[in-house]
């Protein structure tokens, strides 16, 4: 597991995931350095646990994933468990980010959150969808 | 409700569209900004309070 190496922490998380997750990743030649990257980051996840596997999409040619998945730049990964909760991770997830991906790899296999019951309530009250952006840098 | 995170360094324009001068930053439907870090509450409130 060298793409994990240093970050042992992370991968004892992935070898305890109780679900299956599949790493639904998009990708573009056009842009080959940062879609490269991510499937080497995307490939060593995978080596960390048998539950995670990764499938690979091209934005332009497989429209009807792109459609499914509402994706719309590259490198993208849409991390789907049993059930695809709309976990989207945009760039490499690289550095720090590593963290973010491997904790949507947790929420999507089924692993509690930690959000209060205030919160839960409020969430489900919502009449409207809510898509959430979160810029981020690796370092 | 979906959540995106969504690398500054290899999408720049979209960081320019919504002025990311620092991060965190947290955009919702493309019309609430939050930047850096929030309490839990205090993030729901400001996000859902629009919402809801």
């Amino acid at each position: 597991m060298p793409i994990l190496g240093g970050f042992a922490e992370l991968e004892s998380r992935l070898v305890r995931l109780t679900g299956p997750v599949r790493l639904v990743f998009f990708t573009q030649t056009r842009d080959s350095a940062t879609c490269a990257a991510t499937r080497h980051i995307l490939d060593g996840l995978a080596a960390c646990s048998e539950r995670i596997t990764v499938e690979e999409y091209d934005l332009l040619l497989d429209k009807r994933a792109v459609d499914e998945y509402k994706i719309d730049r590259v490198p993208a990964v849409a991390i789907v468990g049993t059930e695809d909760i709309g976990i989207r991770f945009y760039g490499v997830p690289e550095g720090f980010e590593l963290e973010s991906i491997v904790e949507g790899v947790e929420l999507a296999s089924g692993q509690a959150h930690s959000l209060t019951e205030a919160t839960l309530v409020t969430v489900h009250a919502l009449k409207r969808d809510i898509n959430l952006q979160v810029f981020v840098t690796p370092t | 409700m979906t959540a995106s995170v969504v690398g500054v360094t290899e999408f720049q324009e979209l960081a320019a569209l919504y002025r990311v001068t620092g991060v965190p930053k947290v955009v919702a439907n493309g019309d609430v900004e939050i930047l850096g870090l929030e309490s839990e509450e205090n993030f729901v409130q400001k996000v859902c309070g629009v919402f809801e």
